[in-house]
């Protein structure tokens, strides 16, 4: 064998090395498409080239559009994406799924349920047929549904305080709507009937109230998903337009943190003030942005030195309304003190220019790391595009935060937080002042 | 017309067979007669709570005659053609999972 090594020409090797080139790496310019199919399903697309590509299919679905008799379907409905569906059981969908190296994963919010595949590109074509399985013609078998029972129990147990807070925010300060939990109750696990979740997907996952995003993939693929998916034609869940009621609500759980979110009437996604809003939001304070650092935002400042704490200022926009506000995290004993001084600033928040900078600054930094992860984008897009039916790539929404002035910052805070302030509280709250001696 | 005598054979036929086989004497039905293997359990979980009661009431009334060495009053005997089949699909469902399953199992 050596001999024959031999016997090919030194010359003749370096005439191959010398044409052989790298492919020249192009550049490919990652545009965002948007279009609108007949049937009102909204589709973007971004070809990014990226191995691994994102498949999005977002419902207008969330946990708004239940009827007040019947809370916790939208949390039954994204726990059930995998149970057997009229065209694929359960066990086929996801072994397929794995022998293929895919992964699909539900997940939810107040206004929309998102499932999203991620799978390679050669593998996609196989991938999407069971996507297509997945979301169209659910079942919802009863037995299925029973034996999915632990799963929700396992969510419950597993929420952080935090959330918990955040989401008593939301049903104090909306009640219906808005306010209903992005979780089942407890005591309703296992009593939501097969029916009455029929009844739910039958009304909202509906073509006019989807919306199809793929990262990775071309426009036609994402036209191509939507158009196979098979799903009820009519049907429309309406949900309550929200307002702002405001109110308190407490859950005490022991512990030894307390946890707070405090929250005033924000703005209404799409709207330019949402974006003022999440660059006060920021800058209020995100915590240290060091590890182990010292936190010099603003909250932090006027919270003051009582000893460990976390603190955050956060900002949520839904389709017809928000919140803007601040999540804290304290030891109980200095909660009184600390909770004092965070809705004094929360009332009267008398923002420097340098800190909505760092505010600016801070919210570019997040929209476009979250934009690296292709879940987080295909997601953003399709939420886009159900809010406004139109989308913007993240490189535009940071040129749009670029343009905010501080004085249009300081004056949307400056009206919003006129109104009444909402609080939802868990953990310890032995020394959490009521809402109104704040 | 052949055919048709022929279909009108075969339902009597079969109708002689049921009353022959007894079960009906004791008020039972044609599903409640299956054995309980580990598809037909996992059919009966998949019944609606009320369809296991009326099963389960039925089976313990037959138990019962059987002890006493009785049948049921003939008026209510079960009837050939009242005699619906609320199991087997369900049980032809599991059977159709289980080979999926096993296929699965046997090719990767």
């Amino acid at each position: 064998m050596s001999s024959k090594n031999l016997a090919l020409p030194f010359v003749r090797h370096i005439t191959i090395r010398g044409y052989a080139q790298a492919a020249p790496a192009v550049r490919k310019e990652a545009k965002l498409q948007t279009s609108v199919l007949p049937n009102k399903t909204f589709v973007a697309a971004v070809d990014n080239g990226s191995p691994v590509t994102r498949v999005t299919i977002a419902f207008k679905a969330g946990s708004r559009y239940e009827p007040q008799t019947e809370l916790g379907l939208a949390h039954v409905l994204r726990s059930a994406a995998g149970l057997t569906t009229k065209n694929a059981s359960a066990f086929m969908i996801s072994r397929k799924l794995s022998q293929i190296g895919a992964s699909f994963n539900a997940s939810g919010d107040r206004e929309f349920i998102y499932y999203t595949l991620e799978a390679s590109q050669e593998n996609l074509q196989e991938a999407l047929v069971y996507l297509n399985n997945i979301v169209s013609n659910q079942e919802f078998r009863p037995w299925e549904l029973s034996d999915n029972v632990s799963r929700l129990k396992f969510d419950i147990l597993s929420l952080s305080p935090q959330v918990r807070a955040v989401d008593l925010l939301h049903k104090a300060a909306f009640r219906r709507g808005l306010g209903n939990s992005l979780f089942i109750s407890p005591k309703k696990i296992g009593k939501i009937s097969s029916e009455s979740l029929q009844h739910f997907a039958s009304t909202t996952l509906t073509p006019g109230r989807c919306a199809v995003s793929i990262v990775g993939g071309s426009q036609d693929t994402a036209a191509l998903v939507a158009q196979a998916l098979q799903l009820p034609a009519s049907g429309d869940a309406q949900s309550n337009a929200s307002t702002y009621c405001g109110g308190e609500l407490r859950k005490e759980m022991g512990g030894d943190l307390a946890h707070v979110a405090l929250a005033v009437p924000g703005a209404s996604a799409g709207s330019p003030q949402s974006l003022a809003l999440a660059v006060a939001a920021k800058a209020l304070g995100n915590g240290p942005v060091t590890k182990w650092g010292a936190d010099n935002t603003p909250l932090a400042k006027a919270i003051g030195n009582i000893g460990p704490f976390a603190a955050a200022g956060f900002n949520v926009s839904y389709s017809d309304s928000g919140l803007f506000g601040i999540v804290l995290s304290v030891p109980k004993d200095e909660a009184n003190a600390a909770l004092k001084a965070a809705a004094k600033l929360l009332k009267n928040p008398n923002l420097s220019a340098d800190a909505i900078k760092a505010g600016k600054n801070q919210l570019k930094l997040q929209v476009l790391s979250e934009a690296e992860s292709g879940v987080s984008l295909s997601e953003l897009l399709a939420v886009q595009g159900l809010y406004t039916g139109s989308a913007k790539s993240p490189l535009d929404i940071a040129k749009d935060i670029d343009q905010l002035s501080s004085s249009d910052v300081s004056q949307v805070l400056a009206s919003v937080v006129k109104n009444k302030v909402s609080m939802g509280a868990a953990g310890n709250l032995a020394f959490v002042p009521y809402v109104d001696e704040l | 017309m052949a055919l048709r005598t022929t279909a009108v054979l075969r339902s009597s036929l079969s109708k002689w067979a049921y009353n022959l086989s007894g079960f009906n004497k004791y008020g039972l039905l044609r599903d409640d007669c299956l054995y309980e293997n580990e598809d037909v359990q996992e059919a009966l979980r998949r019944l609606p709570d009320h369809v296991v009661d009326e099963r389960n009431f039925r089976l313990v009334r037959a138990t019962q005659l059987s002890l006493q060495k009785i049948v049921l009053p003939k008026e209510e005997w079960t009837k050939y053609e009242e005699d619906k089949l609320y199991l087997t699909p369900i049980v032809e469902q599991v059977i159709k999972e289980r080979k999926e399953r096993e296929k699965w199992e046997k090719e990767y």
